[in-house]
This record gives C-alpha cells, sequence and structure tokens, in this order.
C-alpha cells in the first residue's frame, strides 16, 4: 500500500468521509472533512505510520489539505 | 410598571421573536434590564426613561449590550467596550475564576500573573481586583485593543499593578525579568478556523474585529504557540490556563501530549452547562 493509500484510509476510517468524493486533489477544509477538531489526528498518524516528525509551524493547509499535498510533504519529510 | 420591568418586557419579547445568533443572544434578560437602566439612570433621573428605551431597542435588534452600553460587566468589574475590540464574553469568566481560586490557593504574599491575548484587558482587570497581591502584565497585538485595555486599567485605577504591552504574543513581555518567574499565564486566545470565520460563523465579524476571532487554518495556531512560549515564563509547578472553542478538547489533549511531559496536572474547567471550555495545567517541576 503506497502512502496516498495508507492516508487515504485512515481518512476514510477515522473522518467518515464519503469516499467517492475523497479524490487526491480535494481540500479537506473545503469538505469539511478535517478542521480544528480533526488535524492532529491526522498529525499524529502520519507520525507513527511514516516514523516523521512534523513541526507545529508545519501543521498548514499547503501541507496537510489533500491527500496529494499530504502524500509530498511525507515524501519531503522521509527524504530529509 | 416600573422601569426594569418596561424593559425586561421588551427584551423578553424581543428574545422571543428573534432567533439570535449564539454571540448576540439575551440569556439574562432580567440582569440585562437592570443594567440597562442603571446606566440610563446615571446622568440623572431626566431623560433616563427615553435613554433606557433607546438602549432596549438597540440590544432588542441584536447589537451586543456591550456596545449599546459603552460597558460590560466581566467578573462583577464593569469595563470599557468599544468596536475596536472583543467585548469580553460571560463564558470566559470561567477561565477568570479558575485563575483567581489557582492564586489564592498558592498562599504567595505576592503572585506574578500574565493575561496573554489580553483583548479589552478583561481578564488582567478582574484578576487584579479580586487578587490584591497579583501583578499582570497584559499582551495584545492590535493598537485597538491595547488602547481599551489601558483605558480600563485607567478606568479602574489598577495602574499600579497592571501593564499593559503590545506586540506578537510573548515577544513585549521578554527581557523583562519575567522569565521563569511567572505563578499563572491566562490566555483567551482566537481560535475560529479561518474557513469557518469565512462561512459559517462569519456574522461574528459585522461587528468586531478579525483578529479577535482567527485562530488560523485550523483554529490552532495561536494555542500551539502559547504552549510553548509559556514554558519560557512560568516557574516550574507555574500555571497555564487558557479558553478554547466548543469541541476542540480532544485536540487540545493532543497538543499537551506533543509537549512531550512539559505540562502535568492537566485539566478542564467547565462552563454552566457542563462543557469544556478551558484548559489548566502547571509547568513540569
Amino acid at each position: 500500500m503506497d502512502i496516498a493509500d495508507k492516508v487515504r484510509g485512515f481518512i476514510k476510517e477515522n473522518f467518515y468521509a464519503d469516499a467517492s468524493d475523497l479524490t487526491d486533489e480535494a481540500s479537506l477544509l473545503d469538505m469539511g472533512i478535517v478542521d480544528s477538531t480533526g488535524i492532529l489526528e491526522l498529525v499524529m498518524f502520519l507520525e507513527t505510520e511514516f516514523d516523521i516528525k512534523v513541526e507545529d509551524q508545519e501543521i498548514l493547509p499547503e501541507n496537510l489539505d489533500s491527500i496529494a499535498n499530504t502524500v509530498e510533504f511525507v515524501k519531503q519529510k522521509q527524504a530529509s | 410598571m416600573s422601569l426594569v420591568a418596561e424593559i425586561l418586557q421588551a427584551l423578553e419579547s424581543a428574545r422571543d421573536a428573534h432567533q439570535f445568533d449564539q454571540d448576540v443572544s439575551i440569556v439574562d434578560a432580567a440582569a440585562e434590564a437592570e443594567y440597562i437602566v442603571e446606566v440610563a439612570s446615571r446622568h440623572g433621573a431626566d431623560g433616563a426613561r427615553e435613554r433606557a428605551l433607546e438602549y432596549a431597542l438597540r440590544r432588542a435588534q441584536g447589537e451586543l449590550l456591550g456596545h449599546v452600553l459603552g460597558f460590560v460587566r466581566f467578573m462583577g468589574v464593569e469595563l470599557l467596550t468599544d468596536k475596536q475590540c472583543l467585548v469580553p464574553r460571560r463564558e470566559t469568566e470561567v477561565l477568570g475564576r479558575a485563575a483567581v481560586r489557582e492564586l489564592q490557593a498558592m498562599n504567595r504574599a505576592a503572585v506574578n500573573v500574565v493575561d496573554m491575548c489580553c483583548g479589552a484587558g478583561n481578564l488582567a482587570c478582574a484578576i487584579a481586583s479580586h487578587v490584591d497581591h497579583a501583578n499582570i502584565n497584559a499582551s495584545d497585538l492590535t493598537d485597538g485593543t491595547v488602547d481599551l485595555a489601558r483605558r480600563n486599567v485607567k478606568h479602574l485605577d489598577l495602574h499600579a499593578r497592571v501593564e499593559v504591552h503590545q506586540g506578537d504574543l510573548f515577544e513585549p513581555l521578554r527581557g523583562r525579568g519575567l522569565e521563569g518567574q511567572v505563578d499563572l499565564i491566562v490566555c483567551n486566545p482566537p481560535y475560529i478556523s479561518s474557513g469557518r470565520l469565512g462561512a459559517e460563523r462569519a456574522e461574528l465579524l459585522d461587528n468586531e474585529p478579525r483578529e479577535a476571532f482567527d485562530g488560523g487554518p485550523y483554529g490552532l495556531t495561536i494555542h500551539q504557540r502559547v504552549l510553548q512560549d509559556a514554558l519560557d515564563f512560568l516557574r516550574p509547578g507555574g500555571w497555564l490556563m487558557f479558553e478554547f472553542g466548543s469541541g476542540q478538547d480532544r485536540q487540545l489533549k493532543l497538543l499537551f501530549g506533543r509537549t512531550r511531559g512539559a505540562y502535568v496536572d492537566i485539566g478542564w474547567e467547565q462552563d454552566a452547562q457542563g462543557g469544556a471550555r478551558a484548559a489548566i495545567a502547571r509547568k513540569a517541576d
């Protein structure tokens, strides 16, 4: 399973997202899936699952607001 | 019919006829009616009835009581208000009361307090009024809030014990000998996500400035920074207390968890409806 599949699986399971709407590019904020009551669950999942450390200042929509952004962010963190 | 009864009737009719937003709803019409009449009567009986009726009409149309009267009562202390700054909310008294309780329990001759994101200075002024051995440094970012907070300190004659600073969170407090010396920090930060402020909570911006509400993309930006920066200022065992939005308590547990043991004795203060509205925690020894 690649990074995108794992992230999508976590979001579907934990945020009750409708699978058909959850494209790689969909904004999780705009869809009301992840907001102030959910973003840290996603961060902690990424840290545990991919063995990375997300800094507070990296918890931003440009890093985490779609599956595509999140995959790119995880890859960058793993490479650094 | 007395003037208070007349005003009360007007407020109750308005409350029953309108579905006000939560933030302007008339929760305690009797208390508001009494306060309206008291303020309207301050300049003498002449015209008091007309002034009270005008205030009641504006309030009944959904204007915040603090804006109508130019005053608000917070923890029994009367504060000035204006449109450059958030009007202190009753739910924030949960935070203020917890702070007073812990400061009194410390049993110290003098206590150092910080009011971060002080807004109108309501927490700083109320704590100073209830704890006469408290010295308080308050801080906020915008000209409007700092100006109003300073006017409130003067209005209540608290300038010997309350100082208001301006800047980005803790920055204006650095280098003043406060590092590691603060007994308690209170903070009522903006905590509504930018997205919600542009949509279902947009009505908040009709009357009050965006900076009072906008907590960044996820509504947690200020909490995250305060949790980190407060550690530079608290003495070991000192308290950090802050308000948060309804439903954010789970996220805050995770935020505390991310500080890896820097805070202990993490607890929650509840409002009258039993909802968790403020977090309290001590810096580890």
